[in-house]
């Protein structure tokens, strides 16, 4: 049933493309008049398909400076920069998290911290950032904390931060990312980024976890 | 070896200098932004004076001593490449810089096009990369264009590859503006 109504909704695109003039080689799959058909156009493209459909580097690059640039210039402070910056990686996460679950077809629902944990430290960045996070800690000091570092972040790769700026760390964006999946599988939390660096890796970013009080609980009760 | 590298905007204006060598006689800052600014506009003049349409500006000033290599990217920014004459794979070194300085400087999101560079990882990687080149002074030991340095630590060695690399600032400067003038 669900197969039949993905396919007539996928002609139904097809049909649609077929009788619009194509704009401007915006959808290079239009078929040409010879009727042959160059690439898949992103809308009709499997999604379960990742080969070869990478965003390259550079383009995330500007395009990821464009928004630090945009939301620079409507804040105030710091502060309010990487409330903003946590926000956009909200908007993200929330729908990789969409796409990753669709994707993996024997996923379960994690119900478990140190479950959920590992699913963002392996398949999420995975995804993102085509490598697995660096480490996953949980905190000594704290019961509610856990600690995902990565040791050189393709967010902040090419950024330099200015000195009157330096608390300010462009990894607030991921910690959003990871704020929306946390949230996302039922265990609210608030993330932060912080910048740790180590001997050789000058950019090593550490996302803290705060569980809220309810998941602790909630953990207490499935041990 | 590498003396210095200098990024020129389109505007004429210096947003970036440094030097890799030593031995060099400093310029003072305005006396940098009058070098950047005649050559830029010695490299306008002589674009416009080619008898050939469409031909780019000066491409390279060579003396005894050193060159000065000029590398204009599609948008008007200017790399000035201070090196030694026997220098190797100028081109390629040039294109890494450019690469250096798209990957550091345009896509950070606190650099403004068109100003003074102040990037760190900007002046990092530019350094691993002159270094990689053999351009270091410091590490001239295994430079073979470096007579009679054998040992670093010997005073008439030092002496030797000192005098080998004659090229001091001012001398860059005046001759290179002689010649432009």
């Amino acid at each position: 049933m669900s197969t039949n109504a993905s396919a007539s909704s996928r002609l139904s695109v097809m049909s649609m493309a077929a009788s619009l003039p194509s704009v401007g080689g915006y959808s290079s799959s239009t078929p040409s008049i010879y009727g042959k058909r160059a690439t898949t156009n992103i809308l009709e493209r499997h999604l379960n398909k990742t080969r070869g459909t990478e965003v390259s580097v550079n383009a995330f690059a500007f395009l990821f400076s464009e928004m630090l640039q945009y939301t620079q210039k409507r804040v105030n402070g710091i502060q309010d920069l990487e409330r903003k910056l946590n926000e956009l990686g909200y908007r993200v996460g929330i729908r990789a998290l969409d796409l990753l679950v669709w994707r993996d077809k024997n996923s379960k629902r994690e119900t478990r911290v140190l479950g959920m944990l590992y699913f963002i430290h392996t398949a999420v960045w995975k995804t993102m950032f085509g490598k697995q996070a660096d480490s996953l800690e949980k905190s000594t000091e704290n019961e509610d904390e856990y600690m995902i570092s990565d040791n050189d972040p393709i967010v902040s790769k090419f950024i330099s931060v200015p000195k009157d700026v330096s608390q300010l760390n462009c990894g607030a964006f991921m910690a959003g990312i990871v704020e929306a999946i946390m949230d996302g599988c039922q265990f609210p939390s608030r993330v932060t980024a912080h910048t740790v660096p180590i001997e050789g890796y000058p950019l090593r970013t550490t996302i803290l976890i705060k569980l809220d009080k309810e998941v602790l609980d909630r953990e207490e009760q499935l041990k | 070896m590498i003396f210095s590298i200098y990024i020129i905007n389109k505007a004429g204006g210096l947003v970036y200098n440094k030097d890799y060598s030593e031995g060099l006689s400093k310029l003072t800052s305005n006396e940098y932004l009058v070098l950047a600014g005649t050559f830029h506009g010695v490299h306008a003049i002589t674009s416009k004076i080619s008898p050939v349409p469409g031909s780019s500006g000066i491409e390279m000033l060579e003396t005894d001593t050193f060159r000065i290599h000029c590398f204009q990217t599609l948008t008007g920014t200017k790399f000035l490449l201070v090196a030694d004459p026997q220098q190797p794979s100028i081109d390629h070194t040039m294109k890494k810089i450019y690469e250096t300085y798209s990957d550091y400087c345009v896509k950070n999101p606190f650099q403004n096009p068109e100003m003074p560079i102040r990037s760190e990882q900007f002046d990092v990687h530019l350094l691993k990369l002159v270094k990689s080149v053999g351009g270091l002074a410091l590490s001239n030991s295994n430079n073979p264009y470096i007579i009679g340095n054998t040992g670093a630590g010997s005073l008439q060695s030092q002496s030797a590859a000192s005098s080998s690399l004659p090229p001091t600032l001012p001398n860059i400067a005046s001759s290179g503006l002689g010649l432009g003038v």
